[in-house]
This record gives structure tokens, sequence and C-alpha cells, in this order.
């Protein structure tokens, strides 16, 4: 999977959004606004290009102190989330 | 985060020279624009705004609307929504945020507000707001017979 490419992260008054640009245009339409640790992901999945449930999962329970499962969970929701939005290509 | 502050952000970037599409609610700009379906495109407008143009304002220091200039006197601006009848709402020229450039269709076609037919109709439809009342009774009619159609 894949983040789309117009899709970016940016910080609107204290918190987490995530916004469609494309060249000098935004598009508020498609705002999703991520916790700290959805945040977190999205910067992970944008460092690993292509990533797998999987992969997200591991860097997770590396950074945060989770059980395997609660991190799977945690991708899981978020990687529905963002594919019900058109963020991310498979 | 409330709608507020995205409209900010949003003007915020408008004023950076970015094309910002904002979606718009309510009934207050029709037949022009449909809140809930359509959006607009926002432009920083550098302070000057004319009458007829659809705006972005901060008004009566309490709320923001996207309504049409029909008024200005000096700094004093009025501002009246295509869709109402009789309200309008008054603000500084400061508090002009952005021009309205642009409405996004649901078919995601952009439709530029200030053609000469737009403007025309614009016009024309100021000069009828004796009548506008039954005209947009007529078009919220004409538009829920449509869309109960489509459900068939």
């Amino acid at each position: 999977m894949r983040i789309k490419k117009d899709f970016v992260l940016r910080e609107v008054c204290g918190e987490n959004v995530i916004m469609c640009e494309g060249l000098k245009a935004i598009d508020f339409r498609k705002i999703l606004a991520l916790n700290k640790s959805a945040a977190w992901l999205w910067k992970e999945a944008q460092a690993q290009g292509d990533f797998t449930i999987e992969s997200l999962t591991e860097r997770l329970c590396d950074e945060y102190d989770v059980t395997a499962e609660e991190a799977r969970s945690c991708v899981t929701e978020l990687l529905e989330k963002l594919d019900k939005e058109g963020v991310i290509e498979k | 985060m409330t709608d507020n502050d995205i409209i900010e952000e949003a003007v915020r970037l408008a004023r950076e020279g970015v094309n910002v599409t904002l979606p718009v609610n309510g009934n207050s700009m029709l037949p022009f624009i449909i809140g809930g379906k359509e959006s607009v495109i926002l432009h920083s407008q550098g302070g000057i705004v004319d009458v007829g143009d659809v705006v972005l304002a901060w008004v009566d220091g309490n709320r923001y609307v996207v309504h049409r200039i029909i008024r200005i006197d000096g700094d004093r601006i009025t501002l009246m929504g295509d869709g109402n009848v009789g309200v309008t709402e008054h603000c500084l020229l400061g508090d002009i945020k952005a021009r309205v450039t642009h409405v996004v269709d649901d078919k995601e076609r952009t439709h530029y507000l200030y053609n000469r037919w737009r403007m025309l109709a614009a016009r024309m439809w100021y000069w009828l707001r004796p009548i506008r009342r039954y005209l947009l009774a007529i078009y919220r009619r004409s538009r829920l017979s449509e869309s109960k159609a489509k459900r068939v």
C-alpha cells in the first residue's frame, strides 16, 4: 500500500490534519484529523513508501509499549479509515 | 478543532496564494451556491472588492458567512445571501477575508462566478428580491422532486 501523493499531514491549530494538496491548491473537502499515534503511523507509512499492515505493526510495537495484537488492531483501524477516505492506494 | 479554526486556516492559505476549496453548508446562497453539495474556491482579494462579489467575511462580529456584497459605503460593507429574502449582514472592509471566485459542483465541475451570464443573473436576482421568497419556494420544490425522481 502507498499514501496517494497529493495527501499531506499538516498541523492546524495544534491538531494533526491530513489534507489534499495539489499544485498551489488545497482541498478542505478532504481533511481528516488524526490523533498523536495515528499521526505517528502516517509519518511512518510515508517514510516506508510501500507499507503493509505487518510493517507498520512492527514499527508501532517498537515505538510504543503495546502488544502486537493491540498494534495490529490500531494499524488496521487507521488503514481502513484512510482507505474509506480514498487516501491510500493498494 | 472548530469550523472557525478550519476557516481561519483556509484564509491563511488563500493569503499565501494557494487556491483553497472550501465546502459550504446551508441554503443562504441559493440558487447560485448549493450548500452541502457544492464548494467554493477562495482567493485572497488583496483588499479590493466590489458590489456583486461573493466573499467570505466575518460579520456582525460573531460569525463567518459566504455571501454577496450588496453595498459599500467607504469601509462599511453590507452583505446579503442570495437565498435570503431580507436579512443583511454588516462588516468592515478588513473583515472581508477572501473572495469566492469559483463554485465546484457535485460532479467536480468548476464554474467561474463572474462571467457575463452569471453576473447578469446575479443582478437580476437582486432586483427580484420582492418575489425571491416565491421563486426560492419553486426552486426548492423542483429540486426536491428532482431528487425524488433520482431515487425512484
